[in-house]
């Protein structure tokens, strides 16, 4: 075979970027290629009213992994981390509002204004987070364990795993097995009761998920967000994707933008040989890293006759139904939320009550956008002026829940309606009046499809349920390596799953590289 | 002061009645003290109306544990179940889909709707007998204790593992999808009609206070395909004389052996000297005393109310009171003076023989689920009906019926407050009987009688806690090693000699009789009487 490189990477998203850069370091030959103009994926900012520009699609970064950051180097190319989550405010209707600094007890000193028992609820909620964050945080960070191939090294692997869990003591070790499958409400409404405050801490629980407030195992989700919201980047996600842009390049990635992958080339015998572009060009490489969602890669790229029925059956029944929609809106003033009279709040949720998000989520089920959005709020113009003009500011917004199946179809009249609604609503929690809204830009799930060749629109590559964990995205993938010999998965639709980690990237590289020596 | 048992059974249900039938059979002096007139709990056949008997709250049989039957003779004491064969599922537009037990016609049936349905129904339900033997795996054993690390629990794990891993990869991981998906989810990943879909899918949320496409709903689908009449799955019938004759027949073995039976028997509070149960003490102030009391009633009743928190530790009360009961249904229950005819299928057939669900569409169930959820019941409720008298003419006098509803949503805590549910009980009523109207012509000229039973009014007359019919929420955290706690989760409570053996037990709801034999096996084993 005429092997031009080492490697192909698909995607040029942060996972894409980080898989290439890591393998270029250990001297192999990496070509990625990124179907847009520009980097990133949906970790990327663009300018959508002129003068006015996002930090990225998605703007949470506290979950990133500094360990891969620091693998990477990314330091060096300019990249500033803070070593804590974001301070993030949550938002009720009424005007009140509890500011969450990173700091906990700086947090539990604001939670015990409004509450005293929440304050104390609240310093055990985190002590509860620390202590599973010991079981929970390494899983989340490594190659997950073989459950196809399952033999004594696997139940070695296994017990383990088990022990592990015994080691967080008995009491927290019942308390975690008794909380996990719990649905977010009951979780909170046996430790807090403040509303608005259980409604703004269960928000990460239920971002891009098909489940609302009451589904079970939602508790699940929010655990995982909490012990990985360790850290997050300066200048949000497109930060993340300029110093991973500069690795790379500088690691030796060939890379190739506007060069979108018809199909990923694979010989009679099932191995892998490389890929062709749209344009009829043809890459050949015997290793193929995607970074594209997983029915992209198989159902998509893949000829039909390459992968067997009960691969594509459950690559088929892989759920990925986006529920997720975006509104950036430029403002030519400071964004003045109207519980707290300063302006350098940068980032903010609202949900008001339990039920009013499980309403949110109601809509889904009936192919409705809801009336009430859950808004998870940015202001990137906070701690980056440049992306406004002097004075003004940018709200990033991920709207919850608008899904992608959905009955009136995303046309311009929905969109306006949607824009309508989220301005309302935010209207409820600044001071700002409408008339300082300088525009505004809709993105749909069937825009980010569109954009992304993300399936479905939805911005996990997959949704986070418990079926879809470890084993993510099926089982016979679950790996990073595929049935196809030579493809491997490295986005978000692999363990451990979405949100801007670098993690997925990260373990998919470790993957190959183990398979190489 | 009466003394001298080995061991007194509180509540006269039928696991109560199993487990005093297993201690009798072994020699045991048993008594079981009943509250009410009559005996069974849940499982109860009463003539509410002069000449029908009403099985008035559980009202079919599919999950019975075999070797109960053979073990305590109950054949030979009247149990006796009439196998159903059809489940037909009206349409608001006049048609209908049923499923038979040949699957051959219901295949037929499917294709009308969706020719590929049709074609995956048979490999659907052999995986799922085939998962459902798993799961019997795990109903017939007491719930593996990961706290412990003894030889006996690490080979009840080790055995449960290699069962697990017997199943290959792709079974396994089905198995972790009904765990954790929900009813509807699971069913999207085969089938594309909503017609088939929606009546299958409620099977997932029967006495839960979840929706079809809540998440953890897929697992009760399987007991769907475990119901195990005869050794054949995948069939659930009718008891002769109502569900109240598998109590009946329980109570029958029971006396055989030499149990002694009190009805009328209301016990108040479970006797306690140096934090060991000793007795029991009637509402009346009658005392009985015994080696073993065990409880059938609910995890709230038995430590909350016999035990009382003034013996309890403070964390066990914490448990307790976290633990869910959450009543979602109700129950409507109708005299006819005739045969109910259904518009989508005029005239009187094997199709009325079976279960009939209004569960039209996906929306529709999630409205009703959505209804629930804000507090109210649903107008439009998802409904189980049956006509046990076509099956068995012994429960209503000749050319008479009985018209069964089991009614979801109902929720226990609507929003005007739970104690109010007497004030909307005949509005709830009327909200079944118009919805059933709907497909069956004349329905309301035909009632000779109505009883409507809201979770307020199961509650207060069977004393389970919400008028949850499993004695407390089937999720994944109130199941196995955690129903209904952590650390007692095998029979055992909290105060030593006090066992448990109703469903809030492992493994939980349903007309079983699991939780009542394993807790006599557990007290029998443990050699204390």
């Amino acid at each position: 075979m005429n092997k031009s490189y080492d490697i192909i990477v698909i995607g040029g998203g942060h996972n894409g970027l980080t898989t290439a850069t890591i393998l270029a370091k250990k001297g192999m030959k990496v070509l990625l290629l990124e179907k847009n103009k520009f980097l990133g994926g949906i970790a990327s900012g663009h300018e959508f009213i002129p003068g006015y520009r996002t930090t990225g699609l998605v703007h949470d970064t506290s979950g990133v992994r500094t360990s891969v950051l620091k693998q990477l180097g990314l330091e060096q190319f300019g990249l500033k981390i803070k070593n804590a989550r974001p301070d993030a405010a949550i938002l009720a209707k009424d005007g009140r509002g509890i500011f969450l600094p990173s700091d906990r007890n700086k947090a539990i000193e604001e939670i015990t204004k409004i509450s005293k028992d929440d304050g104390e609820a609240y310093r055990d909620y985190r002590i509860f987070i620390d202590e599973i964050g010991k079981f929970l945080f390494p899983l989340l960070n490594e190659i997950p364990p073989d459950l196809i191939q399952f033999g004594t090294k696997e139940l070695f692997a296994l017990g383990k795993k088990g022990l592990a869990l015994k080691k967080l003591g008995k009491k927290t070790m019942t308390e975690l097995l008794k909380v996990g499958p719990m649905s977010v409400a009951d979780f909170l409404n046996e430790r807090f009761e403040t509303e608005f405050l259980k409604a703004g801490l269960l928000g990460p629980s239920i971002y891009a998920s098909y489940t609302g407030p009451w589904s079970s195992y939602t508790t699940l989700n929010l655990l995982m967000w909490e012990v990985c919201a360790r850290e997050h980047i300066v200048g949000g996600p497109q930060a993340l994707v300029n110093a991973l842009e500069k690795a790379a390049i500088s690691a030796g990635v060939v890379i190739k933008l506007q060069s979108e992958v018809s199909s990923i080339n694979v010989d009679k015998h099932g191995m892998v040989t490389g890929i062709t572009l749209k344009d009829g060009a043809v890459e050949n490489s015997p290793i193929v890293a995607s970074s594209c969602t997983p029915q992209h890669t198989f159902l998509d790229l893949l000829a039909p006759n390459v992968i067997d029925y009960p691969l594509e059956r459950s690559i088929q029944n892989y759920r990925s139904r986006g529920t997720t929609a975006k509104v950036n809106i430029a403002l030519s003033n400071k964004v003045k939320f109207k519980f707290k009279s300063d302006d350098t709040i940068e980032y903010a949720r609202t949900g008001n009550s339990i039920d009013e998000m499980e309403k949110a989520f109601d809509s889904v089920k009936y192919r409705k956008f809801s009336d009430h959005p859950i808004l998870d709020i940015h202001v990137p113009s906070v701690s980056d002026p440049t992306v406004a003009p002097d004075g003004h500011s940018v709200l990033s917004i991920l709207v919850h829940f608008a899904p992608y199946h959905f009955d009136a179809g995303w046309n311009k009249e929905q969109k306006d309606r949607l824009k309508d609604n989220v301005e309302d609503m935010l209207l409820d929690y600044i001071e700002n009046s409408r008339d300082e809204i300088v525009g505004c830009e809709v993105l749909s799930p069937v825009d980010f499809e569109d954009q992304f060749n993300l399936t479905n629109g939805h911005i996990f590559h997959g949704e986070h349920a418990v079926d879809q964990l470890i084993t993510r995205p099926i089982p016979y993938c679950a790996r990073y390596d595929t049935p196809i010999k030579g493809l491997y998965l490295s986005g978000s639709g692999a363990h451990p799953g979405g949100g801007i980690t670098c993690a997925p990237g990260f373990l998919a590289a470790e993957r190959i590289i183990k398979h190489k020596d | 002061m009466k003394g001298n048992y080995d061991a007194i059974v509180v509540g006269g249900g039928h696991n109560g009645l199993i487990c005093a039938a297993y201690l009798a059979k072994a020699g045991k002096k048993v008594l079981v003290l009943e509250k009410r007139y009559v005996l069974g709990g849940a499982a109860v056949s009463e003539e509410l109306y002069p000449g029908f008997t009403f099985s008035v709250a559980s009202y079919v049989v599919s999950l019975f544990r075999p070797h109960i039957i053979r073990e305590l003779e109950l054949a030979k004491h009247g149990y006796e179940v009439i196998p159903m064969d059809c489940s037909l599922s009206p349409l608001p537009n006049g048609d209908s889909l049923a499923r038979w037990g040949d699957a051959h016609k219901s295949r037929r049936e499917i294709s009308r709707f969706s020719q590929k349905d049709a074609e995956v129904y048979p490999e659907f339900s052999r995986i799922m007998t085939h998962m459902g033997k798993l799961a019997k795996e795990v109903i017939d054993h007491p719930a593996p204790d990961i706290n412990s690390l003894k030889i006996k629990e690490l080979a009840n794990l080790l055995r449960l593992g290699k069962a697990f891993k017997d199943l290959g990869p792709d079974l396994l991981h089905m198995n972790i999808k009904l765990v954790t998906m929900s009813a509807l989810d699971f069913l999207d990943q085969w089938f594309e009609s909503e017609v088939l879909k929606a009546p299958m899918s409620v099977s997932g949320i029967i006495g839960t206070f979840q929706g079809v496409r809540s998440p953890g709903t897929a697992y009760v689908l399987l007991h769907h395909y475990m119901g195990q009449l005869d050794g054949a799955f995948r069939s659930w019938g009718f008891s002769k004389g109502g569900t109240g004759g598998i109590s009946m027949a329980c109570a029958n073995a029971a006396r055989s052996y030499g149990a002694e039976i009190k009805t009328n028997a209301p016990v108040h509070k479970v006797l306690i000297k140096n934090g060991q149960a000793y007795g029991v003490v009637l509402e009346n102030g009658d005392e009985y005393t015994a080696k073993t009391i065990i409880s059938n009633l609910d995890p709230n009743q038995t430590y909350l109310n016999l035990v009382g928190e003034k013996n309890l530790d403070d964390e066990i009360v914490k448990q307790v009171k976290r633990f869910k009961f959450r009543g979602s249904s109700g129950k409507v229950n109708l005299a006819l003076d005739r045969v109910p005819e259904f518009s989508c299928r005029p005239g009187v057939g094997d199709h009325l023989r079976g279960d009939i669900a209004i569960a039209p569409s996906i929306d529709y169930l999630e409205k009703a689920f959505d209804e629930a959820k804000y507090g109210s019941f649903s107008k439009r409720p998802y409904i189980n009906a049956v006509i046990p008298s076509l099956t068995d003419p012994t429960v209503a006098p000749p050319g008479k019926h009985i018209l069964s509803c089991f009614v979801q949503y109902a929720p226990y805590n609507i929003k005007e407050g739970a104690e109010n549910w007497p004030k909307y009980r005949e509005a709830f009523g009327d909200a079944v009987v118009d919805t059933m109207a709907e497909y069956i012509p004349g329905l309301k000229d035909m009632i000779l009688y109505r009883q409507v039973l809201t979770p307020w009014d199961i509650e207060k007359q069977m004393g389970l806690t919400e008028g949850n019919i499993f004695q407390g929420e089937l999720s994944l955290e109130q199941l196995l090693f955690q129903r209904p706690i952590s650390g007692y989760a095998k029979y055992k409570t909290s105060v030593p000699s006090l066992y448990m053996c109703g469903s809030g037990t492992h493994p939980g709801g349903g007309i079983m009789g699991a939780s009542g034999e394993l807790c006599a096996k557990t007290i029998l084993q443990s050699r204390s009487i």
